[in-house]
């Protein structure tokens, strides 16, 4: 027995350093906890650096795999004044990095900023149990930072792999004899994220929403979202026709209308310079309304983030919906800037009129910049001379852009002069900016009141989802002429390229390929390339509606439906308080029920001996038997020998012979036991 | 758990400390690999003795025999041995004209099967299937074995010369294996001074009737297993499959036979319930051969990796 005992030290001496270690309060951590610490933090660093100065995430980087370093060269220590100097200034120059670089510590960039950082840093001087545990945590909040960039499926898919490297991190530091193998540990620490699914569920469902974000984000957090301006300039919108990126998506309650009529109304623009269209003075709506001459469509509007109030009404609503409204330009807006996707429940009227203008409107769509596009000007007051009507003028202008030798391209050439003259006369190519602008001011000068709308135009359906995708490159500019007392669209577009409304931009330009992988879309392969885009585009719609979408008013419709009902946020904290305490309790007692029965009181009352046993001088060992524990302790405590042994037969007659259920005998012998007077 | 098993438990123990003591005067200083190979005996299983020779391996085999009044059999085990030396062969009667089953020694109560690891397989799995199913089947004709039927099989360590190790399959079939081990220098000096074994042997008398051990051995499965106890067997069951110290884990089988022997060893206790205490007792002998360290080199061997398996693994 002896030799076995020896044996045992003498082939996991490893063990015994580590366990001297621990008595000096550094416990060291098998080399391979650091390996599955370091990897879950460069992957979750990684994904930081598509928008973080590049070098806080190598910095991050660096002090991991130093660190790295130290470990496999056996060096995990390292102490001393001198170091500790050089430490304390290396916290103190990453974190003046990070305020240099940001100008400040708080904020959403420059807080994650000082996280990546300092967490590379703690990674390397970690070095007792306190400094693992609060490394590991460290990577949690990490991960969390990735969602304040992006919340994608693709996001939370590679995020997950990462949580579990943690948690096989923390498996690691909680296995120090290495008894379990690599694939174990991931398979536990998989087990464990599942486990954890239904609590994450429950707090899914009932977590208050605040309508607003939960800490105020800065406006850099949206910058560089594209989309539609409130400007309009000869390039401004060809400049996203080669944009793939969604607008917004609609999926049409009955019967969708022909493509033709989908005219998603954005910003109405009223003044010029002669080159650049501006909204000018933004005006109350005043007595500007719709009235209806056919059916609703009730439709879903689930609008991409843009920055702006604008929600693109399919032509043309006549009702706002709760927390959006009408300007004067008839274009509804959200109350707040849209920072976040929203769906809007929503009904247009394709036939309609769209009544209401006063004087200052109609000087507003009248006015012309002085002395600019004469050659313009003086074809319109030739046709205005011929004593024509409006609608004839209107007529002869799109049989003008229809007749003549227009070309509608994504691609004009730069007009270096007057912009209207030189494209109505000379270079006659352009988009549709193009044609608006110079119908307009055809008009205009012809005493047409005339405005120019931006928005979409089109929208693909996509077959899977059942739904239209609306991309910025089917962004668009058309016009309204007020005729017969009220404001009436006219798309100069449609008479130059009728395919261009028909069958979107596609159509238009029957000699662009797929842009971005050079394919032709009638090929198998760009069909089959289409075919996938659509499937993940549909599942991404899904997420978004179901996931991102999953908003304080649908929160409440849910609610409400379960019977669940609260006035505010505190209401639903308790709902939820309640609910998380029941989920856990079901979960724990039914961890518990294999073991619930009687016996459990008589465990908790031998743990109690032992622990008397303990302060006297004796632990019981974790693996220690009852009986060979009671002959060890009557050995050490001679006078109290027949006490022990009486206790542990009573222990053992409930616990393991179902002899006896008598818990009081035992608590009573327990209590009277005193391990440490015998000796004296 | 009734008061009679209690008291039968205790008459159980006093019997079987007679037979130890009668042991303990042949085989000297063993007293707990004599009790190891009792309970083996009580828990139905067959018993494997690995040791350098002439530690006293055979004598150990026919001293259990003898004490327990058993028929006996030895069957010294060599590489030219047939299955049918073994369980026997039918020859043509001229009288009756008709062929004669001549039973050969398997059909006996305790076997001592010697250097079993020097036959060739085909031999050693007659035996051995003999073991498993507790009856020959030879020229198309099952013939029971008698009862209690126990073997004991002894082998020399596998690196010596002229062996055929057994295959892992068949060491599943022994339930303990035990090393004898050298005898402490008292027991040495009592050795060398005293009589010959083998007179000592022939003037044994048995201390236990056959049907008695039978009896033993029914109440050896009724010792009372607690559900606290099988969760420390599953605890350890687990931790030896999770455990990256061993090539594979326990088998089912294993398990069993854990708790038939932790079982055994209560009963021989005198107790009437079985503890982590007395699964501990019986762990080295009845997983030795059944757990392989993953470690290439420094095997730690196979009580060391028994120790570990207990040392890691808490009660609950």
């Amino acid at each position: 027995m002896v030799t076995e005992a020896d044996n045992t030290v003498a082939a996991s001496g490893r063990t015994g350093k580590r366990v001297g270690a621990y008595l000096r309060g550094l416990h060291l951590p098998a080399n391979s906890y650091w390996l599955w610490l370091a990897l879950a933090t460069l992957l979750a660093v990684l994904p930081h650096s598509r928008h973080a100065p590049i070098w806080i995430p190598v910095s991050c980087i660096v002090l991991v795999l130093s660190k790295l370093v130290l470990v496999y060269t056996n060096r995990p220590r390292h102490s001393g004044w001198a170091l500790a100097i050089i430490r304390n200034l290396l916290a103190l120059g990453l974190v003046m990095g990070v305020y240099l670089n940001y100008g400040s510590l708080l904020g959403r960039d420059a807080g994650v900023g000082l996280l990546i950082v300092l967490s590379g840093f703690k990674f390397l001087e970690a070095r007792r149990d306190r400094d693992l545990y609060v490394s590991t945590a460290l990577g949690f909040f990490l991960i969390v930072t990735n969602f304040f960039y992006s919340q994608t499926i693709g996001t939370a898919a590679y995020m997950a792999p990462v949580v579990i490297l943690l948690l096989a991190a923390l498996l690691d530091l909680n296995d120090p004899q290495q008894a379990l193998s690599t694939p174990r540990k991931l398979q536990r620490a998989g087990a464990m994220l599942l486990q954890a699914a239904p609590l994450m569920l429950i707090l899914f469902f009932l977590f208050p929403r605040v309508s607003g974000p939960l800490w105020g984000i800065p406006d850099d957090a949206f910058s560089g979202q594209t989309g539609l301006d409130d400007i309009m300039a000869p390039g401004s919108i060809s400049q996203l026709s080669d944009s793939n990126e969604v607008a917004f998506r609609v999926e049409f309650a009955g019967d969708p209308p022909p493509t033709n009529q989908l005219y998603w109304r954005g910003p109405v623009l009223w003044e010029t310079d002669g080159r650049v269209w501006l909204q000018g003075k933004q005006r109350d709506r005043g007595d500007v309304k719709a009235t209806d001459y056919s059916d609703g469509i009730d439709y879903t509007l689930m609008l991409e983030p843009h920055n702006r109030k604008w929600i693109y009404a399919l032509e043309m609503p006549t009702e706002a919906p709760d927390d959006t409204g009408f300007n004067r330009d008839y274009q509804l807006l959200a109350e707040d800037k849209i920072r976040k996707r929203r769906q809007f429940e929503l009904t247009a009227h394709t036939d309609y009129r769209l009544t209401g203008a006063d004087s200052i409107d109609f000087e507003r769509a009248l006015a012309l910049p002085p002395a600019q596009h004469p050659r313009t000007v003086k074809l319109a007051q030739e046709w205005r001379d011929q004593g024509l009507e409006s609608r004839e003028i209107i007529d002869k202008a799109l049989a003008m852009f229809h007749n003549q030798t227009f070309y509608y391209t994504v691609t004009p050439p730069l007009l270096s002069g007057d912009p209207v003259d030189e494209f109505l006369f000379e270079t006659q190519e352009g988009f549709c900016e193009h044609y608006a602008a110079a119908f307009t001011v055809l008009m205009r000068a012809a005493g047409i009141p005339t405005r120019i709308v931006t928005g979409y135009q089109g929208g693909r359906l996509n077959p899977v989802g059942g739904y239209y995708a609306v991309y910025q490159r089917d962004a668009h500019a058309w016009t309204e002429v007020w005729l017969n007392g009220s404001w009436q669209r006219v798309d100069p577009t449609a008479a130059v390229s009728p395919a261009r409304i028909r069958d979107g931009l596609d159509g238009a330009l029957p000699e662009s390929a797929d842009s971005a992988l050079g394919v032709n879309r009638d090929s198998w392969i760009g069909q089959t390339l289409q075919s996938i885009r659509d499937n993940w585009d549909a599942l991404n719609t899904q997420w978004n509606q179901w996931v991102l979408g999953y908003t304080q008013s649908r929160q409440r419709d849910l609610l409400n439906r379960m019977g669940i009902d609260y006035r505010n946020w505190q209401e639903l904290a308790i709902w939820l308080a309640a609910i998380v305490t029941i989920a856990i309790t079901t979960m724990g007692l039914w961890l518990l029920a294999r073991r619930r029965d009687n016996t459990d009181t008589a465990r908790r009352l031998y743990n109690r001996f032992c622990r008397k046993l303990a302060r006297a001088g004796l632990p019981r060992r974790s693996y220690e038997g009852p009986r060979d524990f009671a002959g060890r302790a009557a050995q050490r405590f001679g006078a109290q020998a027949n006490a022990i042994h009486a206790i542990t037969e009573r222990y053992v007659d409930i616990r393991y012979a179902n002899k006896s259920t008598d818990v009081t005998g035992l608590r009573q012998a327990i209590q009277r036991f005193r391990p440490g007077n015998a000796g004296r | 758990m009734s008061v009679p098993q209690q008291a039968f438990a205790r008459s159980v123990r006093d019997e079987l400390q007679g037979v130890i003591s009668e042991a303990n005067g042949i085989i000297l200083g063993k007293e707990h690999v004599i009790r190891l190979a009792l309970t083996c005996l009580i828990a139905r299983g067959h018993l494997l003795i690995e040791d350098q020779p002439g530690v006293g391996k055979t004598t150990m085999a026919h001293m259990l025999a003898k004490t327990l009044g058993l028929s006996f059999q030895r069957i010294q085990f060599t590489s030219d041995l047939l299955p049918a030396d073994i369980l026997g062969v039918s020859i043509y009667n001229r009288e009756s004209s008709a062929f004669d089953f001549h039973p050969g020694p398997i059909f006996s109560q305790v076997i001592l099967a010697d250097e079993v690891n020097r036959a060739t397989p085909r031999t050693q799995s007659a035996l051995l299937e003999a073991m498993e199913e507790y009856q020959v089947t030879t020229e198309g004709e099952t013939r029971p074995l008698p009862k209690p039927f126990f073997v004991i099989a002894t082998q020399n360590p596998a690196n010596q010369i002229g062996t055929f190790p057994l295959p892992e399959s068949q060491l599943d079939r022994f339930m303990m294996r035990i090393e004898l081990g050298y005898p402490d220098a008292r027991a040495e000096r009592e050795l060398l001074a005293g009589r010959s074994r083998r007179e000592l042997l022939e003037d044994m008398q048995s201390v236990l009737q056959p049907e008695r051990l039978l009896h033993m051995q029914q109440e050896a499965t009724n010792i009372h297993v607690a559900p606290a106890l099988l969760d420390y067997l599953q605890d350890l069951l687990e931790f030896s499959r999770e455990s990256r110290h061993y090539v594979s884990g326990l088998s089912p089988r294993a398990g069993l036979a854990i708790l038939r022997c932790a079982q055994a060893w209560a009963l021989l206790h005198g107790h009437a319930e079985v503890l982590p205490d007395d699964i501990q007792a019986v762990l080295p002998s009845v997983i030795g051969h059944r757990l392989q360290s993953s470690l290439e080199q420094n095997d730690p061997g196979a009580g060391a990796l028994a120790r570990n398996l207990i040392e890691q693994v808490p009660i609950p």
